[in-house]
């Protein structure tokens, strides 16, 4: 549907990255399940990536001030990684590192991994998690 | 490898996608399809997404967890739809006619942080440290004071959205200088807020992309009455 100022609605995101921020972690769990079970990204992933992301965001927000802190305003140049990743605009541009949460705790999506090229950013790690009868396995599945 | 992936839970009777089927019990049913393999990768993300909103447009659909697996319908009956067969009923009818939109209003990520550093005096003075601390520092400032900045825009500009949305919530970004809101309409309304956002989308330098209608995956939950038995049925 196209509206005024060519702002369309698009009936969903495109970009996996947008797709797996809308539906992982979300949605409706019962809790005792037995049977039945919910297959998420394994927990010690899940960890390590997210004290990565914390720390390259910080990182890279702080290299950014000190270049805009050395420019005059309205004159800021030579930042390479943000002008290129900006140019791609919002939700599409940079890595993201979106996480799927245990059963038992709510953890929340994470965003930016930073600074990854195109087959990083579609490379997905979603696993088996521990059940009772089988041990959890790794795998990357690359698209 | 055989088992059930289970999408969500719509009224019984209910034309589903294809490549799925349905598990009913008494007046809802669950949408199941077929175990591709024993992994879920980032196809079976997008393919639940897709029925979800395939879903959407015939009528309300209870989202499940993605990763919802069952080995069978029996399973899918007896631990899924019977044990909150009463909240899946209630929530049915509050989400009847109600879509889920996304907005992400995505701010020039420089421009924000010129006018945090501007507008920051603390920052400022911390700007130029060099050791792994001292960036850690700046860094951590700079998100925060950026964060307020792009939140109080985002809520500025959307106000008139969600002055005609049911509900609307923020949800986390991808990166800190983009805003990014859910919103429960009803569908009656969508053409009205796809001109609000038209409007918005004029009043702002931001690059805004928006996206509907989408499954309730964000107010599922908050559409669900307090669970009638002891102990809670519900987690998400």
């Amino acid at each position: 549907m196209t509206v005024a100022h060519g702002v369309n609605r698009a009936p969903r995101p495109s970009s996996l990255a947008d797709v797996l921020e809308v539906v992982l972690d979300k949605g409706i769990v019962i809790d005792a399940y037995v049977r039945v079970a919910v297959v998420g990204i394994e927990l010690l992933t899940v960890d390590a990536r997210i004290v990565i992301a914390s720390v390259d965001t910080y990182l890279r927000f702080a290299e950014a001030v000190n270049r805009l802190d050395l420019q005059p305003d309205g004159q800021v140049a030579g930042l390479p990684g943000m002008i290129g990743e900006m140019t791609e605009g919002g939700a599409k541009n940079k890595t993201k590192g979106a996480l799927s949460g245990a059963k038992d705790a709510a953890k929340e999506a994470i965003s930016s991994l930073t600074g990854s090229d195109e087959d990083e950013e579609e490379e997905r790690k979603t696993t088996r998690r521990s059940q009772p009868r089988s041990r959890s396995t790794s795998r990357s599945r690359a698209k | 490898m055989s088992g059930l992936r289970v999408y969500g839970v719509v009224r019984a009777g209910t034309k589903t996608p294809p490549n799925t089927d349905t598990v009913e019990y008494g007046d809802i049913a669950a949408v199941v399809g077929d175990m591709t393999g024993p992994e879920l990768t980032d196809s079976e993300a997008t393919d639940h997404l897709d029925v979800l909103c395939a879903l959407v447009t015939t009528g309300p659909v209870v989202p499940l967890r993605f990763g919802t697996v069952a080995p069978d319908a029996e399973a899918v009956c007896t631990e899924v739809l019977a044990p909150a067969h009463d909240n899946f009923v209630a929530m049915l009818e509050s989400l009847h006619g109600m879509v889920e939109l996304r907005v992400v209003v995505a701010f020039d990520e420089q421009q924000m942080l010129r006018d945090a550093l501007a507008g920051n005096a603390e920052l400022r003075g911390a700007a130029g440290g060099r050791g792994l601390a001292d960036q850690m520092a700046i860094g951590e400032m700079a998100v925060r004071e950026l964060t307020e900045r792009v939140h109080a825009e985002g809520e500025r500009l959307l106000a008139p959205v969600c002055e005609i949305a049911k509900a609307s919530q923020r949800v986390e970004p991808p990166e800190p200088a983009t805003d990014v809101w859910a919103l429960l309409v009803a569908a009656d309304d969508l053409s009205t807020v796809d001109q609000q956002v038209a409007k918005l989308a004029a009043q702002s330098d931001a690059e805004i992309n928006y996206f509907g209608p989408l499954p309730a995956l964000t107010f599922a939950g908050a559409a669900a009455p307090p669970p009638q038995r002891q102990g809670s049925a519900w987690g998400w």
